[in-house]
């Protein structure tokens, strides 16, 4: 975690973490 | 599928969660200041059982709204602006309480790299790879414009006043505000 600011949690997966939070009720918003 | 709010541990807040984190997070990096050698880094690959727990009740806690963005480019500036405005938006415009919007990034590709910190951006010369000026030099950054606040008030000052907390889109007020990065 060192090579990492503070605060910020590595997540393994990020597609995938990305449909597990949709499923738990986030709502997924348009970023451009 | 659930209620996020509804998974909520008893007695453990957002904050308290990530509190340990951004402790450690913080210790290993004065670590770094301290020692001041290269050879003082050791790359430590956390396991699930060091964060898990602390990690579902922060993004379970209890909210009215919860937004999740999907950052893959550092090209994109717009992230930042709508992530604050977002959190305005239901503040001031809708009139919601302070944290009744639970904001998560997800980053991933390059959008990772606004992750990193500054002995990395240094390091491995990330400004100059992907295209990231320093606004304060003009020259590729060789340290992580995105994580520093950029305003220098607190929730105190309304947000007509643009130094207040309230304008601040870098990670650090974000984080105030309960943004959670993920990378």
């Amino acid at each position: 975690m060192a090579n990492l600011v503070p605060g910020t949690i590595a997540i393994p997966a990020a597609v995938f973490e990305i449909v597990r939070l949709q499923e738990k009720g986030y709502k997924l918003v348009v970023n451009h | 599928m659930n209620d996020p709010g509804a998974q909520q541990s008893a007695g453990m807040s957002r904050r308290t969660a990530l509190r340990g984190a951004v402790a450690a997070a913080t210790a290993a990096v004065a670590g770094l200041a301290v020692a001041g050698r290269p050879s003082s880094v050791r790359a430590h690959n956390m396991q699930s059982s060091e964060f898990a727990d602390a990690y579902e009740v922060a993004i379970s806690r209890s909210a009215l709204h919860y937004q999740l963005y999907q950052f893959t480019n550092i090209q994109n500036p717009i992230l930042w602006d709508n992530i604050r405005n977002g959190l305005n938006g239901s503040q001031f415009s809708y009139g919601e309480p302070p944290g009744s919007l639970q904001v998560v990034v997800q980053a991933y590709a390059t959008g990772n790299i606004a992750t990193y910190n500054d002995a990395m951006w240094e390091k491995y010369q990330l400004g100059a790879k992907h295209g990231v000026n320093d606004p304060t030099t003009g020259q590729p950054s060789a340290r992580n414009i995105f994580y520093p606040r950029r305003t220098t008030g607190g929730m105190d000052l309304p947000p007509s006043d643009p130094q207040s907390l309230w304008n601040d889109a870098g990670m650090v007020g974000l984080m105030e505000r309960g943004v959670i990065f993920l990378t």
